[in-house]
């Protein structure tokens, strides 16, 4: 049986002079298998043609439609309206991030940033020459790369923590990850001094607290205090 | 004058990142552990007061052998030192301004999570302790040498300092001994969830561990109470 389910969402226009923050209020009738992808088009095509929020894959591909919901930062192409058992549904947009408008925030630009600055790209010495086969990689450390390479920058991880929340200078997890997938990549030759020098600080690996709201949040199962917890160890152990 | 210079760079004049926020987070992690540690013998010791008052004593007079009562205030001291390293290192973590520790509120309100919750009620403990851990340490670097009565004397006239110093301490260290685990053990699993539950059972046996101290030390200071 279908019910009728309240979506409060954040307005915002931070480029408005007279745009003032607030919550809007929407009902809509809960279909079958609705997700928030769904029920945001649906305020959008009947209640609110100005309402702003992204998507791209609708499959937990891109990570564009990260929001928070009811506070928990989320994926809205994930997220069933069915497991909200009260039927209301409170959206903000991500925190940390540069807000565009209402639910939408760009995380290119920081993405940018925290790429740029973990130098998120293979460091080798070696000049590949295309008309020769490429070098053979172990499978297993192949695994191992691709596992942490399954990352979509969504910005989750980033706003579901609560260091990068009180300083924008942190690297996050998804910028420790990032560490983590060039040490394991055997075509990478950086050695920990040079990585040492990325995150080699407070703003870096340790500036994290262990609050653990990437690992509980991230879209993609990615084994993030695994991780941290091996990339400190390494950065700590640096001489 | 290369002082100066990464002063002002934040580089060396090799041109490479200090090593020096390695050490503190390690010292920091140390400190903290050493810390908990002495924590679970201190109310193991106070605690034997379940046993009575020549319980007691032996504890003391195990701790303070050939009747060299000075250790107390020596070991006190060395604490005092360790304690003011500790929360000299954990300070960096403090939101550094009105607006962090408005952002980080208005996110663990919002988020409903427990592990950023902890860190909240660590934070506030910490800040507690600067002044009621500091207080209690420097009167006992100073104190006469410890017996049953003295300890009871002084008990019964702060009994609520010291449930306030117990909780404060108690909660600061449970978590502490958790987020110890957490920074720097990897949970290995095949599966996030095994992995997730792994996390799980490790917080539970930490605060059952700590719970159980609490629950005997409260035992004792009513005991304490009705010497």
């Amino acid at each position: 049986m279908s019910r009728k389910i309240t979506i409060k969402a954040f307005k915002y226009n931070p480029l408005s002079k007279i745009s003032k923050p607030h919550f809007n209020t929407y009902e809509l009738e809960e279909t079958s298998g609705m997700t928030l992808f769904v029920a945001l088009n649906q305020i959008r095509e009947n209640f609110d043609p100005d309402l702003s929020f992204d998507f791209v894959c609708r499959a937990g591909i891109c990570g564009s439609c990260a929001m928070l919901v009811n506070g928990k930062p989320q994926l809205a192409c994930r997220t069933l309206t069915k497991d909200y058992e009260d039927g209301v549904i409170e959206l903000m947009p991500l925190p940390v991030f540069k807000l565009i408008k209402d639910l939408s925030v760009n995380t290119g630009e920081w993405m940018a940033a925290m790429n740029s600055r973990v130098e998120s790209w293979i460091h080798t010495t070696k000049v590949t020459d295309i008309s020769k086969q490429e070098e053979k990689v172990d499978p297993e450390l192949a695994q191992k790369t691709f596992e942490l390479d399954r990352c979509i920058e969504c910005g989750i991880c980033v706003a579901a923590c609560g260091t990068a929340i009180m300083r924008n200078d942190f690297i996050g997890a998804v910028g420790l990850n990032r560490i983590a997938r060039f040490r394991v990549d055997p075509l990478d030759e950086r050695t920990d001094e040079d990585f040492y020098e990325l995150v080699g600080d407070d703003s870096g690996i340790f500036g994290c607290m262990s609050l653990l709201g990437c690992e509980d949040q991230c879209p993609k199962h990615l084994p993030l205090q695994n991780q941290i917890a091996f990339i400190r160890r390494k950065m700590a152990s640096v001489k | 004058m290369e002082a100066r210079i990464e002063g002002f760079l934040g580089k060396s004049v090799e041109g490479k990142k200090s090593r020096l926020p390695a050490c503190q987070d390690k010292a920091q992690s140390l400190t903290g552990l050493i810390l908990a540690a002495f924590m679970v013998c201190h109310m193991l010791f106070t605690g034997s007061i379940v046993f009575g008052k020549r319980a007691f004593e032996g504890v003391v007079s195990f701790a303070e052998p050939f009747g060299m009562t000075w250790i107390t205030n020596f070991i006190a001291f060395v604490i005092l030192v360790i304690f003011m390293v500790h929360a000299f290192l954990g300070m960096r973590k403090f939101p550094a301004n009105y607006r962090a520790y408005q952002a980080f509120k208005a996110h663990k309100i919002r988020f409903g999570h427990l592990d950023t919750t902890l860190w909240w009620f660590q934070f506030i403990t910490g800040f507690l302790l600067f002044f009621t851990a500091s207080a209690h340490i420097i009167t006992i670097i100073f104190s006469e040498p410890i017996t049953a009565n003295l300890s009871i004397a002084r008990f019964a006239n702060l009994h609520l300092f010291y449930l306030l110093l117990l909780i404060v301490t108690v909660t600061h260290a449970s978590i502490g001994t958790y987020r110890l685990i957490m920074k720097w053990y990897s949970i290995e699993g095949s599966k996030k969830d095994e992995m997730i539950e792994k996390r799980a059972k490790i917080k539970k046996i930490n605060f059952i561990i700590w719970g159980a101290l609490f629950a005997f030390s409260v035992i004792a200071d009513i005991v304490w109470l009705a010497k």
